[in-house]
């Protein structure tokens, strides 16, 4: 069996596959994230092995929301579980299961996921662009058999506005305007509380300048959105897709799609880290 | 022999290398540049002709261009300074009068090839970002023996949405507050000639505004600044480092370094591109 894992900084989940594709489901499990790490990882442990059945495990495959250090061991930043920094996660949850495991960070395992088996499959270029929590991209491009993937801080993006700060110490950058925290110290109130139109005009203009540019530093065939807030909020969705056709110029304009894949993208990316 | 034809927007170099080494350079001619694409080509191959005549065999020609090409097809796309080149196969063109390979890529790029054997030939991996009549950036990484090349086109990355027109027609482009032509077309004056130390202070900013949004792609290391405008305007190049400590702090300053290789940038890229495609060590993304 091979085993996903998708640590967010909320929701866990882990699920079985008995091959190396996102349609071989054979069992899914959705739970919060505990902030104690090692309770969570007691927990993610016992769901594996209460799903196993007695079958082998090929190899585990896990997403890891914050940054992860160079060789992909463990996670070294996260705003969201602090608990988590520097802990060896890869060892300890493959212990005694597989020597295959893998661990890449949430926003690569998106691209991956949309470049292996979602609207990228058929494409060498893939750009990745999510909104949900926070804002970010990511660029896989295939050599030969090979998908490599470029990170990108497309909530980092910096602008000339008002001077709005944001908590990195950066101002006007993009999270600034439409980050959700942002948003919630500005408005005191959640976005999806928010129902004023013209506020959200304005919140989509500064997100397709953030997918505008990403397009434009990255020569990409299909854009992929996706996340929470793309997915959930349908005027977003669609102005966002107005803004980017009739903002960009420069280029010509790649097939733009909307993930299907939802609250699985992570782990079918994480499940995608096991293909050979 | 190698022969480089270098299309700027005032200025046409054409120079014959004897081998990839940047110091056999046997001769270089120039002639203002002549927008009207057949009337140059006549030119251009006039004055190959004469370097063939007097080094011997050309073994291939490079050309670089001021716009954006289509690098499979090899076709310069869209430029906003030499309108009538646009999607004209100069390729072709040259090809068939003197029937040996031609390459062409944009101007940009090859500052970028040129820093190899350059600023970037003791780095792994560097981000070139040229300040000149327009803004360009290029992301170069070395792996194993090829190069991974990220054009980016930075000049349109939007900055101020809703903002000024760009030649490209979208609005609020970096180009469209710093490149050298828009600024020219702001303040009637060659950039060269401004001394209000505001539109400065306000360049840096916007400069280093680019340098973050590049940054933010591609966290890099060592930033090397190349172009006219920045190597000619002290007020850009002095300020830029403080500009960029201020606009960038979720990564580590990079290392600036301006590069000396000045009008000649464009015209060493293409003859390193040449030893690149025959290496068949470009991975152009």
């Amino acid at each position: 069996m091979y085993i996903a894992i998708d640590i967010g900084g909320t929701k866990t989940i882990v699920s079985g596959f008995s091959e190396v594709d996102p349609s071989q489901l054979v069992f899914s499990s959705m739970f919060s994230t505990d902030r104690n790490f090692d309770n969570h990882i007691k927990k993610i442990r016992e769901v594996i092995k209460n799903n196993l059945n007695d079958q082998k495990i090929e190899g585990i495959g896990i997403s890891h929301v914050g940054i992860l250090d160079k060789n992909k061991e463990k996670c070294i930043d996260s705003n969201n579980l602090a608990e988590f920094v520097n802990k060896p996660i890869k060892k300890l949850i493959a212990k005694d299961f597989t020597d295959n495991v893998r661990l890449e960070n949430d926003l690569v395992c998106g691209a991956l996921a949309e470049a292996t088996f979602g609207y990228g499959m058929n494409y060498d270029k893939v750009l990745y662009f999510t909104v949900s929590t926070g804002i970010g991209a990511a660029f896989a491009y295939k050599i030969g058999n090979n998908i490599n993937v470029v990170q990108i801080e497309a909530g980092f993006f910096s602008i000339k506005g008002i001077g709005l700060p944001h908590p990195s110490g950066q101002v006007d950058i993009i999270e600034s305007y439409v980050g959700e925290k942002s948003m919630e110290e500005r408005f005191l109130k959640r976005p999806e509380e928010i129902q004023d139109l013209l506020l959200w005009e304005k919140q989509v203009g500064y997100l397709s300048t953030a997918v505008i540019n990403s397009l434009i530093m990255f020569n990409t065939d299909v854009l992929v959105l996706g996340g929470g807030m793309i997915e959930n909020n349908e005027y977003l969705r669609e102005k966002l897709i107005i803004n980017i056709e009739s903002g960009m110029m420069q280029k010509k304009l790649p097939t733009i799609k909307v993930s299907k894949m939802g609250k699985s993208v992570a782990v079918n990316g994480a499940l995608s880290l096991l293909k050979k | 022999m190698y022969i480089i034809l270098d299309i700027q927007a005032q200025l046409t170099y054409i120079s014959a290398f004897e081998s990839f080494d940047s110091k056999a350079r046997l001769r270089q001619t120039r002639f203002p540049t002549i927008y009207n694409y057949l009337a140059s080509l006549v030119e251009s191959k006039k004055r190959i002709q004469n370097l063939i005549d007097e080094f011997g065999e050309a073994e291939s020609i490079s050309i670089s261009i001021t716009g954006s090409t289509d690098y499979d097809k090899q076709i310069m796309t869209d430029s906003a300074y030499l309108h009538e080149y646009n999607n004209k196969d100069i390729v072709k063109d040259l090809k068939h009068e003197f029937d040996i390979p031609v390459i062409i890529e944009q101007d940009c790029i090859l500052d970028a090839y040129a820093e190899l054997n350059n600023l970037g030939e003791n780095v792994d991996e560097y981000g070139l970002i040229t300040v000149t009549y327009g803004i360009g950036g290029v992301y170069v990484k070395k792996e194993d023996s090829k190069y991974l090349v990220f054009p980016t086109e930075l000049g349109h990355t939007i900055v101020v949405p809703n903002g000024l027109e760009c030649a490209c027609g979208q609005r609020g482009c970096v180009e469209a507050y710093i490149g050298g032509v828009n600024m020219k077309d702001r303040f009637l004056t060659d950039p060269k000639n401004i001394e209000d130390y505001r539109v400065w202070e306000e360049a840096v900013d916007f400069l280093a505004i680019a340098t973050s949004n590049f940054m933010m792609a591609f966290p890099t290391k060592n930033i090397i600044y190349s172009g006219s405008s920045i190597s000619t305007i002290p007020a850009l190049k002095n300020g830029i480092k403080s500009g960029l400590e201020k606009r960038m702090r979720v990564y580590k300053q990079p290392k600036i370094r301006v590069s000396s290789l000045s009008n000649q940038a464009n015209t060493l890229g293409a003859l390193k591109h040449i030893e690149l495609y025959k290496n068949n060590s470009l991975v152009r993304l």
